[in-house]
C-alpha cells in the first residue's frame, strides 16, 4: 500500500479547494508489474476528448476506435519503481496544466499520508501551502 | 442454458447470451472511497485514483477510458451506526466537460438536508462501453 499522495490546485480552477489524489493500490501494483501502456496512449485521449469539449460537441463525442484500443493493445511499458508509477499517475490523473506549464507558484506536491491533515473543518478553505 | 467458466475475462469483451440474443454489461469499474477524515480509496477496480476534492466530494479516475462519457453510475453511502438514513450521492454531468469525462468523474454525497457530507463509506459502480 502506498503512502503517498499528490495535493494539487488546477490552474484553471484557483477557487476551488485544494485538492488530495489518493493512488489505487490495485493499480499501482499493476504498475509496478508492468503492465501499463505508455503514458502517450492517454494523452491522445485526452487530447481529442478536449478539443470536443473545446468545440461543444462533447455530448456526442466517441474516441477514435484506434486510438481507444491502444489501452488494450499497446506494448506495454515495463515495471516501474513506486516513484515512477506516480509520477505516471500524476501525467495521467491530473490536469495536464498542474505538471506540465510554468507557474509562479508549484501547482502540485507529493506527500506522505500522514502529511494530509485529518482535521476537515474548513476543509473547503483548504489550501496548497507553499 | 450455457455455462461460462474462465479465469480471465478481457475488458474489452461483450459478453452475449446464446439465448434470445440479450446482450450482457459488466460493471467497468467500482470504488469504495472515505471522504471523512483523511481521504482514503478503501478499495476499487478499474480505477487508478480518486481525488478528494473538497467537502462531501471526489473524483474517481479510471484506469481504461470508456468510449463515450455517457457511462451510468450508481452509489450508496453510509457509515457505522449512521443516522443519515437518506443520504445520496450525486454526480455533476459537467457542462463542458468539467465534471465528468470518458477518464474520470466527479461525484458528490449529500445528507438527507441537501449539505454536502463527508461519508465513510461510498461506493458507486461505472457501467458503460469500454
Amino acid at each position: 500500500m502506498t503512502d503517498y499522495r499528490v495535493i494539487f490546485d488546477d490552474p484553471d480552477s484557483l477557487d476551488e479547494p485544494t485538492k488530495v489524489l489518493v493512488p489505487s493500490d490495485r493499480w499501482m501494483k499493476e504498475a509496478m508489474e508492468g503492465n501499463l501502456p505508455p503514458i502517450t496512449v492517454f494523452w491522445d485521449l485526452q487530447d481529442d476528448e478536449q478539443k470536443a469539449i473545446a468545440e461543444g460537441r462533447h455530448d456526442k463525442f466517441e474516441h477514435d476506435p484506434e486510438k481507444y484500443m491502444k489501452q488494450f493493445t499497446a506494448p506495454r511499458i515495463g515495471p516501474l519503481t513506486e516513484e515512477e508509477a506516480l509520477e505516471y499517475l500524476i501525467m495521467k490523473d491530473l490536469p495536464r496544466k498542474c505538471w506540465a506549464e510554468q507557474h509562479n507558484r508549484p501547482m502540485f506536491k507529493i506527500v506522505t499520508k500522514d502529511q494530509v491533515p485529518t482535521d476537515r473543518t474548513f476543509r473547503n478553505a483548504w489550501e496548497l501551502v507553499q | 442454458m450455457s455455462t461460462i467458466v474462465a479465469s480471465t475475462v478481457k475488458a474489452n469483451d461483450i459478453l452475449e447470451s446464446t439465448e434470445g440474443g440479450a446482450t450482457f454489461f459488466l460493471i467497468r469499474a467500482w470504488i469504495n472511497w472515505q471522504n471523512a477524515g483523511t481521504a482514503l480509496l478503501i478499495d476499487s477496480g478499474g480505477v487508478s485514483s480518486g481525488t478528494d476534492t473538497g467537502t462531501g466530494a471526489w473524483q474517481t479516475n479510471f484506469s481504461t477510458a470508456f468510449s463515450n462519457a455517457l457511462y451510468a453510475s450508481a452509489g450508496m453511502n453510509g457509515e457505522n451506526g449512521s443516522t443519515y438514513n437518506n443520504a445520496a450521492i450525486a454526480y455533476n454531468t459537467g457542462a463542458g466537460g468539467n465534471g465528468t469525462t470518458t477518464t474520470y468523474r466527479r461525484c458528490s454525497a449529500e445528507n438527507a438536508d441537501g449539505g454536502y457530507t463527508d461519508y465513510n463509506n461510498n461506493n458507486v459502480i461505472f457501467c458503460g462501453y469500454q
